[in-house]
């Protein structure tokens, strides 16, 4: 027993995990215990939890990807908005169907994250730099695109509407989503050959090209998953609420950002895992929740979250040095 | 016969009177287009909600035919102070902005009307009005006193009593907008007998519709929904959909989420600072104090009018030009 | 010996700007040797060590592999056609990844569509810290390189050389963050390598661990070499002082 513990707590994701789990037993028991106080276990509880973590939960993934390698994406909550509104108009304007039009806006961020990357490679920027100036120039391109007014997005056909919105009882399609590309990573960071590669560049870039890896190569690939993640999130985001305004999204980059820390990414690259990010995900909503329902100050709210954030990253850390 | 044609000679001696009176403000042969007037928006360019203030401001200028130009604050005292500092120097004529710090411009406005520029204020005013700031008058809405309109109005049509809680989200909690418009709301429902809470939701509408679904699973005791911006104002319905909730809902300013479930009656009423006004008679009421110096006055926007189904149609009509 | 060298150069001349880093520098490696390259700081090792493995290109002199005259200008080139690699003091292995995954960098096994073969690599792993020298205290291919001590991390990435059929290892200061213990095994590693056709060249400060290990020694001085003889034909004190000669 010892052994598996030990086992889980050496991985990235262990403390994360250890952690995660904790708090989901006692707030189950809490929830079957105080049903009528602590709604945890509400249908409509766990309806909402699910589908609030899916936008974050698909950006920090593609963060988490480009984080593992080594560098960032401080773009992307101004391309969720800016994708989005691209996808919305293909559907308005345009008349695309709106599953092209979905394809339509993930191309373009993949191309940004490209453009991103490729900048970083040539001119041996600071990622930092380059997509913190990218950040204002999606930011204004979208006024651009569309100018400030916002944009309603109704759906034509009832299919589209199910693969987005739908739900089989209290799973909303968006989790599927989110639990969707959640697999599909986990195979291309953890089962690939290409997913080795991303630790290697990020953890010890001279080693990388001392084996005769392409660090620059293995970059770009990392920039435009996560140009593509922060697509598909505006997407998904403006699905649930049939709108998307300009300037939103602004301040999600932090949050994947904290979402991939408190699930065991390094900041500097070469560690991380794609089960740690979704649970990193799930952490922040289910802290949001619990607050919430245990009828926490609105006014401070965002000090509790805040602290909370900063209390679980230092015990993800201790369970990990505990080795 | 003879008195007959008495009456037709006078009518027509008054008619031509009349018909020959000139519009004195509009027909002037003189050109005043050397008048430059600077209409300062305070955040960032992307904010749809000043789509129709910006329309009111051109028209303004254009019906006053001075001249005027354009600037965004980006929600940054620092820049807006720099912005004003650099119009004085160029010797503008006249300015229409917005203080929405106590503070941060005390000084520059001063500066401005004490240079004999005068400042007239749109949107959001001194906590104090005229006396914690040298600005000449204030065209927006009055926070408070609107407060208590809608939360009177939910009152009175759902017969909210005494112990009953009412939430009240808006984006940003400790904004003066926020606080005011709390206030007013709090006087009505206090007086009333009840309670309400204040929570931050921020502009994304996805993220504010999870904080606030999960709020009212957590104060199931919770009465109505008024809410203090458009972001929460939008997504309300919806969230006390997702709660499994039947309570009426209210709040302020206008988008299309907000007329739609006006007409279809889900959304009791709405307050509409009317942005247009805003623009509209700020630049006007410079303009024509610098033209004939007449005096500008507060004006209350939107008074205490609100927007419900027995008006929604005109405001459909004209959303996002003038309304 | 009329043996054929593994790797030869002959009057190869580096100069950056005004400084001439290598000086008609003559220098050969054989098969089943050791050779220790000694001189003080700023002799031309380093630049040497470079050319060998492809970093940096001669300005003159020419370069022969097998015999044979070549042109190595990349370090894939260094790699493939002369079977050189260079183990550094950081070893080229990523601390946050398993032995498996770190011997198999840039070279991984695949099955389909470039999805990795965890079971080949592992049982692939198992004997690469089997073979050669049992690297002591690692029990499992699944361990972080972080978790494991200077030595055996030069050892795995010896290890991870020497299984992808490298010839000649270039160890830049192999021993200087070691311990004595794991000094001792990777010296003796090095020397059992050289019985399996592997030769080494090793660069270091400490001539003591020279002694245990080289079969030669070369002293290069200013970007020269000023001193190259058999370990049968001289003695410590005798290298000592080439060394510190200026």
């Amino acid at each position: 027993m010892k052994n598996l513990f030990d086992n889980i707590r050496s991985k990235p994701a262990g403390g994360i995990l250890i952690l995660f789990c904790t708090i989901q037993i006692v707030a189950i028991l809490g929830g079957l215990l105080y049903p009528e106080h602590f709604r945890y276990l509400n249908p409509a509880n766990i309806a909402v939890l699910l589908k609030s973590m899916s936008p974050l939960g698909i950006m920090a993934i593609g963060v988490g990807v480009l984080m593992i390698s080594g560098e960032f994406d401080l773009s992307v909550g101004t391309l969720y908005t800016f994708c989005a509104i691209v996808t919305a108009t293909m559907v308005k304007e345009y008349t695309l169907s709106p599953y092209l039009a979905m394809l339509v806006g993930i191309i373009v961020g993949i191309i940004a994250g490209l453009i991103h990357g490729n900048i970083v490679n040539r001119f041996t920027i600071p990622s930092f730099i380059v997509t913190l100036g990218a950040m204002l120039l999606w930011k204004g391109g979208t006024l651009l695109y569309h100018g400030a007014k916002s944009l309603r997005y109704k759906y034509e056909s009832e299919t589209y509407k199910t693969v987005l919105t739908g739900d089989i009882g209290v799973v909303d399609a968006s989790f599927l989503w989110f639990i969707g590309v959640g697999i599909v990573f986990y195979f291309i960071v953890h089962h690939h050959k290409i997913g080795n590669h991303f630790f290697a560049v990020g953890g010890n870039p001279e080693a990388a090209i001392a084996i005769g890896i392409n660090p620059k190569r293995v970059k770009l690939i990392a920039f435009a998953i996560a140009g593509g993640c922060a697509a598909l999130s505006g997407v998904v985001a403006m699905s649930r609420v049939g709108s998307v305004q300009p300037g939103g999204g602004l301040g999600l980059e932090l949050e994947a950002i904290a979402a991939c820390v408190i699930g065991g990414c390094a900041l500097m690259g070469g560690r991380g895992s794609i089960i740690g990010i979704m649970l990193g995900t799930a952490l922040i909503y289910t802290i949001q929740d619990l607050l919430l329902l245990l009828r926490a100050p609105g006014f401070y709210f965002e000090m509790f979250v805040g602290g909370l954030i900063v209390l679980a990253v230092i015990i993800n850390v201790t369970i990990r040095k505990r080795i | 016969m003879f008195f007959k044609k008495i009456i037709t000679f006078v009518s027509a001696f008054v008619l031509l009177s009349f018909g020959s009176v000139k519009a004195i403000d509009k027909d002037s042969d003189q050109d005043w287009s050397d008048i430059n007037i600077l209409f300062l928006i305070w955040t960032a360019e992307d904010v749809e909600f000043f789509v129709p203030s910006i329309n009111g401001a051109h028209d303004a200028a254009e019906d006053q035919g001075i001249s005027m130009y354009m600037e965004f604050g980006d929600s940054d005292t620092a820049k807006t102070n720099d912005i004003l500092e650099t119009a004085i120097a160029n010797q503008v004529d006249g300015i229409a902005m917005t203080v929405w710090d106590d503070d941060a411009f005390d000084e520059i406005v001063c500066k401005a009307v004490d240079a004999g520029i005068p400042v007239v204020l749109h949107n959001i005013d001194d906590s104090q009005r005229g006396k914690g700031n040298c600005r000449m008058a204030y065209v927006g809405q009055f926070f408070i006193e609107t407060g208590e309109v809608i939360g009177q109005r939910m009152i009175d049509e759902h017969g909210l009593k005494a112990g009953d809680h009412v939430f009240t989200p808006v984006e940003f909690p400790e904004a003066v907008y926020a606080v005011q418009r709390h206030e007013g709301v709090n006087n009505a429902i206090t007086a009333n007998g009840g309670t309400t809470e204040i929570l931050g939701t921020g502009t994304d509408h996805s993220e504010a519709l999870n904080i606030m679904v999960q709020y009212l699973l957590g104060h199931p005791e919770t009465k109505a929904v008024i809410g203090l911006g458009s972001t929460p104002t939008s997504v309300a319905v919806k969230a006390v959909q997702e709660a499994g909730m039947d309570i009426p809902v209210g709040g302020y300013d206008i988008t299309p989420e907000i007329l739609d479930n006006i007409a279809n009656g889900s959304l009791t009423a709405t307050v509409d600072q009317q942005p247009y006004h805003q623009g509209y008679m700020s630049v006007t009421m410079v303009a024509q104090y610098l033209k004939y110096g007449l005096l500008p006055a507060d004006m209350n926007t939107g008074g205490t009018g609100l927007v419900d189904k027995s008006n929604v149609e005109s405001a459909f009509k004209w959303a996002g030009t003038t309304r | 010996m009329n043996q054929i060298n593994y790797y030869e150069c002959k009057n190869v001349s580096k100069r950056y700007g005004n400084l001439t880093a290598l000086d008609n520098v003559d220098f050969h490696i054989a098969k089943n040797e050791v050779v220790g390259l000694l001189g003080d700081n700023g002799a031309g090792k380093s630049t040497l060590i470079k050319m060998m493995s492809g970093v940096v290109a001669p300005d003159t002199g020419d370069v022969f592999v097998d015999g044979k005259e070549t042109k190595i200008s990349t370090r894939k080139q260094s790699e493939e056609i002369a079977g050189i690699e260079t183990i550094y003091q950081n070893s080229a292995l990523c601390d946050d990844m398993t032995i498996i995954r770190n011997i198999f960098m840039g070279r991984e096994i695949t099955k389909f569509f470039g999805f990795m073969d965890h079971k080949k690599m592992e049982d692939l792993s198992l004997e690469v810290l089997e073979s050669g020298v049992h690297i002591s205290g690692i029990d499992s291919p699944l361990k972080e390189i972080g978790a494991l001590s200077g030595g055996q991390k030069q050892a795995v990435a010896i290890a991870r050389a020497v299984y992808f059929k490298r010839k000649i290892l270039l160890l830049d200061e192999p021993t200087s963050a070691l311990s004595v213990r794991e000094t001792e095994r990777v010296l003796k590693y090095v020397t059992e390598l050289k019985n399996e056709n592997v030769s080494s060249v090793v660069v270091t400060h400490n001539l003591y661990h020279a002694f245990q290990v080289c079969d030669r020694f070369v002293v290069m001085s200013h970007g020269k070499v000023v001193f190259e003889k058999n370990k049968s034909d001289t003695n410590l004190e005798e290298v000592t002082e080439q060394v510190i000669k200026v």
